[in-house]
């Protein structure tokens, strides 16, 4: 924030310290594309979708505001908004199709939209006055001078960067970054992956119309010309340059990058190759961008406590925390009733049932392909069954999704540690919390403070359970520094901070050592005492039967025992299992 | 009308080409590369200069085009694909291809200029032959031997084998003994010397023009999309598709919209057949 | 039950001079994780070793860290007196070990007898037609459909074929990583079979199993691996004879992890 202000005060004071007009222009244009670049970097930075065709609704917003204003006369301020809000919209028709598809195939949509768009100014020669262009009207007094303009100009960029900064920094943001990074963890706690990513699609669409509108009136001329593809491939690399994940890099790279060509004249002939080599430096050497660097030097000037310290929790502290934030305990069980689930020709379960109690462990064992992880996929939603069915408090799960059932209260951990390895481990835990917050995009932008305060809230009770789970020591460290059992210790705290009535934990005790296992079985009968239920699916057969109150045993997709850890592990069907006949 | 058609065929042709250059570098390195359809344009440009300018035999401007084809594969490898590849984040080659293929376009751009320039006759032959003309002919002559010469590399030699080997397993292809980085690299070399020779054969229909490289990539991967990634038939199919969809449309309602209808194509596939019409069905992981 | 040996074995200590493979203080990682904490332990020549463990114990991680398929953290891999701590799986396969991967990863889009030629690749680049007799010979299955697609098999039959493209590149050590997977008893008895009779013949086998009792049917000499660590290294007989593997599998009665 106080960045933000400073740079503010910087700008508002450019035209006193410098009387060139040719400056005053550049740095106009700064604002103009910083408006839409903002934008792009919550598309691109944060959710991770890699839009090369943002120059295409750059294009239609300044046709747009050109006609408005320029040929139908309206006011200007009008044809900003209306701009804005086409822009918008053209954003939802363009992400509606292209956002579920994969990566080259989204890039290629953009690319081809911007190239459409292109198609289109220059042959609908009534509207854009096809290639000869349009002239674009000013904006009226006091902001028809350079100067007026300006401020008109670091306006718009001031609110942008707090609109963004809002997002960035609170829950949604997490959960955008999520998207980028890891998309099964988003919907693992529940975030809408589609709608977000769509939402800050047109988000961006907005301020691609609205930037393009300053920038066509700062322009006062375009032409099909003035909007080339390569400028596309500008916006994008300033943010990647600039670094993802950053509100303040893209804006440093969209000001380096702009003033650069102007202050180095040998740069402004090679145009476009110089981006493209920049943009290969920094992906070759520096992918997550030249602000990561200033953070790995700052890093080394600050005082490293770099001993890895052994994970001891805190229980008393960590059963504080779970019932903090746990919602009423559940009564009711989560089942799989004669549930069979088929993948071709291969039954990977065959009529299985298990019933999961509020505050009960419940170990799963078998060998390999047993269907152990088949039926806690079936449990947390990413199979459905092919026959039978899976409820919760007596009502089909059926359908509901991953993001449905972490919403109703099922959490689970994965075989391998699935984390945000470039947030803080705290902002890992509170991502957990999606689901108690539900932010939309608007309050969140907006910075209400209802929303912020709730993000403080659920922030301290993250580092409760981090201190609960033993991670003090590691609680504002970057979360791809953890240790392998650091790692895990992470994920159940954040499953805990989803306020979950059932945790499903998928073979945690793997790679762990002796203590941490000790340390593992302490954390979970916690859990236990919280009424929470917990599904343990482990290898390490005898640590499950030290833990767990009930134990189901499958092999080759068939219940053979449940009951008792003694009588499971005493019965004759699972020796034979597991020793071989 | 045949006209319409014989041109659709050809410029398809050479989508199809492009197509078939992303199948063959995408099967051992899972990577789709933007700068596939810079090389075609490399291949029309420096086959171009060697004729033209340096007043060379049209063989000759026939191996200078496969050459810098095949080494700008191979640069792509080097450069964009290999260092990348070892980290683990899934998007950086998109970056770092796109970043090549910039960067060539505009050195192109600046050393052969901005203006397409004509592209030499290979065979001689009168400019009024119509749809006999050789600007047709020799890109769909050129696509159905690649597509042939590819299906018998895959099918009869061994090197081809391990091509098909690696793409399906490369973990198990390594325990082989099969060392899959240098067929990686071998991979790129060969779509890059295939993709020059395209550019080449097709110069007299696109001129060499240094812009050439982007459009190429776009269609060339709609083609691709559209008759399905990984299937070299979809590949053709996908392009000859798409190449007769623009010359009709531009016949029919003239040629301003050709990269709409072009992507008008791409999303009623996609929308109807995501994975094309000759691709793997996604395999579901258990 | 035929608990029979295929061969009296003398006891190990006495002929030390016979080591093919030698891996000491094995060390792998993935990432931030270890999963192989030091592990040490020899194959003879002529030897059918049998490697047990739970899952995630991290046999098949020792395996594939043997052939070159993951990088070592630290440890020496000696074999036939050659140093192949850290040299790519080519050079693995060149020097005479051939692993068969655990879940039967043949090549489904390519026929039984071009499969099999892929296992002669490492030391014959064009394919080497004149080792087919043998395999076929020894795997008459794979004979009657040479010419049909991988995928076709079933998975019992790819399993086959998986053992015979690695037999066919003529191997001094044979690594089997759970031949068993998923498949019927017949036909995994079949495999240890023939595992047994190339043992026989002077091949090194060395086999990871989750079957228990199947895999010490034919061992001379077993290894147990319990969270990335040798726990126990004794002959088949004597494994065979105690409770260690009972409890290391299902644990109670004072064994800790």
């Amino acid at each position: 924030m106080l960045a933000l202000g400073a740079a503010a005060l910087l700008a508002a004071g450019l035209p006193f310290w410098s009387t060139d007009q040719y400056q005053v222009h550049l740095a106009s244009l700064i604002c103009c594309y910083w408006v839409l670049i903002a934008g792009l970097n919550l598309v691109v930075g944060y959710s991770g979708q890699l839009s090369i065709g943002h120059v295409g609704l750059l294009s239609i917003g300044a046709y747009t505001f050109a006609i408005l204003s320029g040929k139908w006369g309206l006011p200007p301020f009008v044809s900003v908004g209306v701009a804005g809000a086409l822009c918008g919209f053209c954003g939802l028709l363009l992400g509606l199709p292209s956002l579920r598809l994969p990566g080259f195939y989204f890039a290629m949509a953009t690319m081809a939209f911007a190239l459409i768009v292109g198609e289109f100014a220059l042959a609908q020669g009534d509207l854009t006055g096809g290639g000869v262009g349009l002239p674009v009207p000013s904006f009226p007094a006091p902001f028809d001078t350079p100067v007026g303009f300006y401020y008109l100009a670091v306006l718009g960029a001031v609110v942008v960067s707090v609109l963004t900064w809002n997002v960035a920094r609170q829950m949604y943001g997490r959960g955008l970054i999520a998207i980028r990074d890891n998309p099964v963890t988003a919907q693992a706690v529940g975030v809408p992956v589609f709608r977000a990513k769509l939402t800050t699609f047109v988000f961006s669409g907005m301020t691609a119309g609205v930037g393009g509108a300053l920038f066509g009136s700062l322009q006062s001329y375009i032409t099909p010309d003035t909007f080339h593809f390569e400028l596309s491939l500008f916006f994008f690399v300033c943010i990647i340059i600039g670094g993802r994940g950053s509100i303040v890099g893209p804006f440093l790279g969209v000001a380096v990058l702009t003033a650069l060509p102007e202050v180095v004249a040998p740069l402004a002939k090679l145009g476009n190759f110089f981006y493209g080599l920049l943009l290969l430096l920094v992906v070759l050497v520096v992918p997550e961008g030249i602000g990561r660097v200033f953070e790995l030097i700052a890093q080394r000037l600050r005082p490293r406590n770099s001993a890895s310290v052994p994970v001891a929790p805190d229980l008393p502290r960590l059963a504080k925390a779970i019932a903090a934030i746990r919602a009423v305990p559940g009564e009711h069980p989560l089942s799989a009733r004669v549930v069979t689930k088929q993948f071709g020709a291969v039954v990977a379960l065959d009529q299985v049932s298990l019933e999961l109690r509020p505050g009960e462990i419940h170990g799963l064992i078998g060998p390999n392909g047993s269907g152990k992880t088949t039926l806690l996929n079936l449990l947390s939603g990413y199979y459905q069954p092919s026959s039978g069915a899976i409820q919760l408090r007596g009502e089909e799960l059926g359908q509901a999704s991953v993001r449905r059932r972490a919403q109703l209260g099922v959490a689970r951990t994965f075989q391998k540690p699935r984390l945000l390895g470039t947030l803080s481990v705290l902002n890992n835990v509170v991502l957990g919390a999606w689901t108690h917050v539900e932010p939309g995009f608007l309050s969140t932008a907006l910075g209400l403070p209802r929303v912020a305060r709730l993000d403080r809230v659920l922030t301290d009770q993250a580092a409760e359970l981090l201190h609960g789970v033993g991670l003090s020591h590691a609680i504002e460290r970057r979360a791809n520094l953890l240790e392998h059992a650091e790692q895990r210790f992470l994920e159940i705290a954040r499953g805990l901070a989803m306020r979950p009535s059932f945790i499903l934990l998928d073979e945690p005790a793997g790679g762990l050592s002796n203590d941490e296992i000790e340390h593992l079985g302490d954390i979970i009968r916690t859990i236990r005492e919280a009424g929470i239920g917990v599904l343990l699916v482990e290898h390490h057969t005898d640590f499950v039967f030290r833990v767990c109150d009930r134990v189901t045993t499958l092999d080759v997709g068939r219940m053979i025992r449940h009951g008792h850890p003694e009588d499971v592990r005493t019965d004759p069907e699972v020796i034979r299992v597991y020793l071989g006949a | 009308m045949w006209m319409v058609i014989v041109s659709g065929l050809a410029i398809g042709a050479l989508f199809a080409a492009t197509a078939l250059s992303y199948n063959v570098m995408y099967s051992t390195s899972k990577v789709l590369s933007v700068t596939t359809g810079h090389i075609a344009m490399l291949g029309g440009v420096f086959g171009a200069y060697a004729i033209t300018a340096l007043g060379q035999p049209w063989w000759l401007g026939l191996i200078a085009a496969i050459v810098v084809g095949g080494l700008f594969g191979w640069l792509t490898d080097v450069i964009a694909i290999r260092r990348v590849l070892a980290r683990s984040d899934e998007h950086l080659w998109l970056l770092s291809t796109l970043a090549l293929a910039t960067m060539v376009q505009q050195a192109v751009g600046l050393w052969w200029g901005t203006e397409p320039k004509p592209f030499p006759r290979l065979i001689p032959q009168d400019f009024s032959a119509g749809i006999a003309d050789q600007k047709f002919w020799l890109p769909i002559a050129l696509a159905g031997v690649m597509a042939l010469g590819l299906e018998f590399f895959y099918r009869r030699t061994m090197y081809g084998k391990l091509f098909l080997a690696m793409s399906e397993d490369a973990f198990a292809a390594r325990a082989r003994g099969v060392s899959t980085d240098r067929i990686r690299v071998a991979s790129y070399v060969i779509a890059g010397a295939l993709g020059g020779l395209a550019g080449f054969a097709a110069g007299q229909l696109t001129f060499a023009y240094f812009a050439l490289g982007l459009t190429l990539t776009l269609n060339g991967f709609i083609a691709l999309a559209v008759g399905g990634l990984g299937s070299n038939l979809g590949a053709l199919i996908g392009g000859l598709t798409l190449g007769l969809l623009n010359t009709f449309a531009s016949y029919l309602f003239g040629g301003e919209y050709q990269q709409t209808i072009a992507v008008g194509l791409l999303m009623v596939v996609l929308l109807v057949r995501p994975e094309g019409l000759l691709g793997a069905q996604q395999i579901r992981p258990v | 039950m035929d608990m029979a040996q295929s061969r009296s074995y003398p006891p190990r200590s006495e002929r030390p001079s016979e080591r093919l493979l030698e891996v000491r203080d094995l060390r792998v990682a993935y990432g931030k994780a270890e999963v192989v904490h030091g592990v040490s332990f020899d194959v003879r020549a002529g030897e059918f070793v049998v490697m047990l463990g739970r899952n995630g114990a991290g046999k098949s991680t020792i395996l594939h860290a043997i052939s070159g398929l993951v990088p070592k953290r630290d440890g020496t891999v000696l074999f036939a007196g050659k140093d192949l701590s850290r040299v790519p799986p080519r050079e693995t396969v060149l020097a005479g070990i051939v692993q068969v991967l655990e879940g039967h990863r043949i090549f489904q889009t390519l026929t039984v007898e071009d499969n099999l030629l892929i296992g002669t690749y490492a030391r014959a680049p064009r394919g080497d037609r004149s080792k087919l007799d043998r395999v076929y010979a020894m795997f008459p299955e794979m004979a009657e459909r040479r010419h049909q697609l991988a995928s076709r098999l079933s998975g019992g039959q790819q399993q086959i074929l998986a053992v015979a493209q690695g037999v066919i590149g003529d191997p001094q050590l044979l690594i089997l990583d759970e031949p068993s997977g998923g498949l019927a008893p017949l036909v995994i008895d079949r495999i240890l079979e023939v595992a047994a009779q190339l043992c026989a013949a002077g091949l090194a086998i060395l086999l990871v199993e989750q079957l228990v009792e199947k895999a010490l049917r034919h061992a001379n000499f077993v290894y147990l691996i319990e969270t990335g660590r040798v726990a126990a290294a004794d002959t088949a007989d004597a494994m065979r004879e105690g409770d260690l593997v009972r409890r290391v599998y299902l644990g109670g009665g004072g064994h800790d992890s």
